[in-house]
């Protein structure tokens, strides 16, 4: 009998994420599109991203980014008050729209025969929106609110932005939060947001992608008939680079009281490289190694073993600029934050000078490569997916290649990544204490 | 999922119409959704197949369902089926939690398992590689699972808790009062309550796994990245030593059979906004002509174009929220309409009800309201079978319901086919205002005389026990209060729980605005619950402020009371929400009942009765505090002389205050959980 190959025998039992057809061309006026046919199911995922996020606020204007998404589903010249919804929803459609540090994001997933609905609202929304004041007012309203649901009046989440502030206080694009501060939102005016959307929301600066049941060359007739008009908007200023990192010039450290905590929490925060930077891969084996399920390191040392954490998170944050490793620990009572940040730095320092085990870096492997057949598995993951690429790496072209190389990371990689960057002069830790209460102290 | 499939661009091109200048492109041709063929065979142990081989990437999910859910579980011991599924992967006779939990994690393998009625359904999801490693663990977790003796009393605590959070709920309440109702003794009807769960015993467990997870009967779905004919080997070889058993029958009485509307509301004193279910039973299984119902349905409250939603919330203001829906299982359907409204139009939005179902059922439907709510159901079905989960979990369901094979594959042709004639007539047909149960959950006091048009109205408590209407009432407190002589007072407690001390806790009282403000703070574990009481000189609530924090949630109650009404604002887990309440004269809240004590003159078998509010869940209660007996009792702070005290209510509990007055809580201990506080400095 002949001897099959370890190779062959490995190559069968591999997980093998499947490769996404993809086509992109680029208008005169500069609107990048991808197009990736999918035709298992009679459904399409439109979606448009403005590279423009919190990131591009000039001083003085936190929040406007994420004001302005709002904004977008108001009015056009051709929908009235609430007929985007409307259409959508009665095509059988959703649709949502989302802001982070370096974009804004617009989605609709509706059936394949609708494509040309979804397109053609992205261009009314694009060129023909109507900002008007009350929709600018009452959207201003909905904002704040959002602001004081989600941040100030949760415990432990002006901490996360705390976070930002110290980690990125020499970065300006980075510090504040992309929900923006009360002020700025109070000072922000109607002529304000027109001018936004004049400048940003133009082709030069926006992404199409389209997955699903169509044809690329019907998606490039009916983007050339609803886009090809629009003027390019004004070209803008390029986002400085971040300072680099690994950062030496030593831990950042913030102690602050959450009136909303009761218990204290340590975030630990290790300033990263943009994005594309290829330690992003090892990284992010890492986050799973440390925190993802009961038997991760640090779960199972300080949660079951030492019983000293209630919770703790590992994740990195990833920025067209910058990024952060992040890991979060909550203590039971009677346990010090002292006493956590040791027990980090302990499984830190264990990664940093041996690595990690074969059987810890397969089922982080196994883990992170059957998200990304998840992430496959619907036309909506895989827009989002492609406009990641899009943002991270100007072109969506290394999707296919990418999952694969997780197979290409070994021990010393994650460890030299832990001990490059995971070390006290790159980090910013942020401990939270409740208030002193008033009586006996406790 | 594409492969021969019904053209219907013809039908769906009719439905749109031309663009105006400047508007929306109408819709391009439809395409079709198609299904690869699907492959059934019986596997060794007699358990039917079905496998939908996709392979767009490479995962797999299997959906294998057991005969035997909520219907077979013992009589008192409701809840049965649902714990066995949810014991499934806590233990094998060879694997141990951990390691079935570790192995998962390894493999990124994901289990789950739920009880429906007739039925449980064991769902494994796994990318293709690690496929035979998952039907290995769920072979074993199916045929040998330990129900190991910790994991049964957790998950019995987690259930009665589920329960309790339920109980707290004004839709959760109609919704079981409904169901419970709507089926009579029919089997679909039972439901575990916190007595039933807590009367599950591992050995019922055993006995309910051995009886019904057996492979005759069973139906085994694989959608994904498979080979039809190797699973089929695969799942022979993971399942060999599955047997079959013998099954006891299940009696299934016959449902109540209504010939005139029923009416019944579930009491909930003081709560100024009632939830109302309407509906009835439909025959089950795959009935003929169920598309025209699923339209007719969709045009009468399919969310927020429906008739239901247009009316009572646009026109009428009555409501946010009005929906109907038609469901169907194997033996029985049924139609429902849901939505809240303020106590004092329900009366108007139940008979508002009763005249749209009788629109649609005796007046012409409009072509154009039908064509989009026809595109409306046309165009959301593909998003329901993109992925092997989602087509698995619908074969799954179109098959248990004796759907044909090809069922699914023409269901989008069946509905564009459906017209307005086929609509009506199906309303006409099947929904029956005179079977109609109406179930209003709210103040039982406020409904009576609203709702007795539409006959003899019922009127039940929370646990389904009848109430008379001389029941209702929550009258003023039964003596004045005085707290005029209390002296500021900080106290400190220890937390107990299950005989070990897990947190803190204190109370403060101070003088405030003539009255006292009464501060609590308990902290246990992760989470902190903030009570702040602020009452006049004769215990008459002003303000109060509830706070409950954890990581990563947080719940904050803020009210205030003006005369007879109690007004505020709830921030919960799913947003903000407006507190009202009317209440009687004297109302307080629960901890003003410690208050009550402290500052009352007490003797054994005094007996005190005064109406407690419950802002967060919106009700009003009377709560009878009763001095039991005199006796001594040992806390950290030292041995004391005391009343023992009972305190009735939604809450009940035993509070031992310090015989000599001031009536200080030295101990109070909480009847339905095992928490207590105990007295450790001050007082």
């Amino acid at each position: 009998m002949a001897a099959v190959p370890v190779a062959a025998q490995h190559e069968s039992d591999a997980l093998v994420v499947p490769p996404l057809p993809l086509e992109t061309f680029r208008l005169d006026n500069g609107l990048r599109v991808v197009v990736s046919e999918d035709h298992s199911t009679p459904i399409v995922a439109v979606e448009m991203w403005y590279h423009v996020g919190s990131a591009h606020e000039p001083e003085g204007r936190s929040g406007f980014a994420h004001l302005f998404e709002h904004l977008a589903f108001e009015d056009t010249e051709g929908m009235a008050d609430g007929d985007f919804a409307r259409l959508i929803t009665r095509a059988g459609g959703v649709y949502n729209g989302a802001t982070d540090a370096d974009r804004t994001a617009f989605h609709e997933v509706l059936p394949s025969n609708r494509v040309n609905l979804a397109l053609w609202s992205h261009a009314e929304r694009m060129a023909r929106l109507r900002v008007g004041e009350d929709d600018f007012v009452t959207q201003r309203e909905v904002v704040k609110e959002e602001r004081r649901l989600r941040v100030d009046n949760q415990p432990y989440a002006a901490s996360r932005l705390s976070v930002d502030t110290v980690a990125f206080r020499d970065y300006a694009p980075y510090r504040h939060s992309v929900v923006g501060s009360m002020d700025d939102l109070e000072a922000a005016s109607v002529d304000d947001a027109r001018d936004f959307y004049r400048d940003f929301y133009a082709p030069n600066h926006a992404v199409l992608v389209v997955v699903g049941d169509v044809r690329a060359h019907d998606v490039r007739e009916m983007v050339e008939e609803y886009f090809g008009d629009l003027p390019r908007g004004p070209e803008l200023p390029v986002l400085p680079p971040a300072p680099p990192t690994p950062r030496t010039d030593g831990e950042r450290r913030r102690t602050e009281t959450d009136r909303l905590a009761q218990l204290p929490l340590v975030w630990m925060a290790y300033t990263l490289p943009p994005a594309a930077h290829p330690d992003h891969r090892p990284l992010a084996l890492l986050t799973q190694i440390l925190a993802t399920g009961e038997s991760s390191r640090l779960r199972r040392r300080m949660v079951t073993e030492e019983g000293a954490a209630l919770d703790v998170v590992a994740q990195v944050d990833r920025r067209t600029r910058a990024g952060l490793f992040l890991l979060g620990a909550a203590p039971v009572e009677g346990v010090g934050a002292e006493r956590i940040e040791g027990l980090l730095d302990e499984e830190i320092a264990r990664v940093a000078a041996e690595g990690v085990t074969l059987a810890e870096l397969e089922a982080a492997r196994n883990q992170l490569l059957t998200g990304a057949v998840t992430e496959r598995m619907t036309v909506e993951g895989k827009a989002a997916l492609l406009q990641r690429y899009v943002l991270f790496y100007g072109s969506p072209d290394r999707v296919n290649q990418d999952p694969a190389r997780f197979h290409e990371v070994t021990s010393e990689d994650i460890r030299r990544v832990a001990a490059a960057y995971l070390v006290a002069a790159n980090r910013t830790v942020v401990v939270v204490e409740p208030p002193r209460a008033a009586g006996d102290g406790w | 999922m594409r492969g021969v499939g019904v053209a219907l661009g013809a039908i769906l091109l009719a439905a749109g119409c031309a663009a105006a200048q400047g508007g929306p492109p109408p819709p391009l041709p439809v395409e079709e959704v198609g299904f690869p063929p699907v492959h059934e065979s019986t596997l060794s142990s007699g358990a039917h197949l079905v496998v939908v081989p996709w392979s767009e990437v490479p995962f797999v999910t299997v959906n294998v369902v057991v005969p035997g859910g909520t219907v077979a579980d013992p009589a008192g011991r409701e809840g049965t089926a649902t714990f066995v599924a949810r014991l499934l992967q806590r233990g094998t006779g060879s694997r141990s939690f951990d390691e079935i939990a570790g192995a998962l994690d390894r493999r990124g393998i994901s289990l789950a398992a739920a009880a429906a009625e007739e039925w449980t359904t064991i769902s494994l999801n796994a990318t293709t590689p690690a496929l035979d490693e998952g039907l290995e663990i769920l072979a074993d977790i199916l045929v040998d699972p330990s129900f190991p003796d910790d994991q049964v009393d957790l998950t019995r605590t987690q259930a009665r808790t589920g329960l309790q959070v339920q109980s707290s709920r004004a839709d959760a309440v109609a919704d079981r009062a409904f169901t419970r109702r709507l089926y009579g003794d029919h089997p679909y009807g039972r439901l575990a309550t916190t007595t039933s769960v807590s009367a599950v015993e591992r050995q019922d467990l055993v006995d309910f796994h051995r009886r019904w997870y057996r492979p005759d009967g069973a139906v085994v779905v694989v959608a994904g990245d498979v080979d039809p004919e190797r699973v089929a080997r695969r799942l022979d070889a993971a399942f060999r030593g599955w047997e079959p058993g013998s099954k006891p029958d299940i009696d299934f009485p016959r449902a109540p059979d209504r010939t005139r509307p029923e009416v019944v509301v579930v009491h909930r004193p003081g709560a100024v906004q009632a939830e109302i279910r309407v509906g009835h039973l439909l025959m089950g299984g795959d009935v003929e002509g169920w598309e025209d119902l699923v339209v007719a349905n969709q045009i009468l409250g399919g969310g927020p174009p429906g008739r239901l939603q247009q009316v009572l919330r646009g026109a009428l203001g009555y409501t946010y929220d009005a929906r109907s829906a038609v469901t169907r299982q194997r033996r029985l359907g049924v139609f429902r309409i849901a939505t809240a409204a303020r106590t004092e139009v329900v009366g108007a939005t139940v008979q508002e009800i009763f005249e749209q179902v009788e629109r649609l059922r005796t007046r012409a439907i409009p072509g154009s309201e039908l064509s989009d709510e026809v595109a409306f159901l046309v165009g959301s079905f593909p998003r329901s079978v993109e992925t092997p989960q989602q087509v698995a979990g619908q074969l799954t369901e179109w098959r248990l319901i004796g759907a044909p094979a090809d069922a699914l594959e023409s269901y989008r042709a069946r509905i564009a086919a459906v017209d307005t004639a086929r609509a009506r007539a199906a309303a006409e047909r099947w929904i029956r205002p005179e079977q109609f149960l109406v179930v209003v959950s709210g103040d039982a006091a406020r409904l009576q005389p609203q709702l007795r048009a539409l006959g003899e109205v019922r009127i039940i408590d929370t646990e389904g026990r009848p109430l008379g209407l001389s029941d209702l009432g929550v009258g003023p407190a039964s003596e004045v209060f005085d707290l005029s002589h209390l002296t500021p007072d900080t106290l400190t407690y220890d937390v107990v729980v299950g005989g070990a001390v897990r947190g803190k806790a204190t109370r403060i009282l101070e003088p405030q605005d003539g009255g006292w403000r009464f501060a609590s703070v308990i902290q246990a574990g992760f989470q902190t619950l903030e009570q702040e009481l602020v009452v006049d000189d004769a215990l008459e609530m002003v303000s109060s402020r509830n706070r409950m924090a954890a990581p990563t949630k947080e719940m904050q109650v803020e009210t205030r009371r003006e005369g007879d009404r109690i007004t505020g604002r709830a921030i919960m887990d799913d947003g903000p929400r407006p507190v009202d309440l009317s209440v009687p004269r004297g109302v307080t809240l629960s901890d003003g009942l410690e208050l009550a004590l402290w500052g009352s003159r007490l003797a054994v078998g005094r007996e005190i009765r005064l109406p407690v509010a419950d802002v967060q869940e919106g009700v009003v209660e009377t709560v009878v505090l009763r001095v039991e007996e005199r006796t001594e009792i040992s806390v950290p702070a030292g041995t004391f002389d005391v009343f023992r005290v009972s305190v009735s209510g939604r809450d009940p509990q035993t509070i031992y205050v310090r015989a000599q007055g001031p009536h200080v809580p030295i101990r109070m201990e909480s009847a339905s959980r095992p928490i207590a506080l105990e007295l450790a400095s001050g007082g």
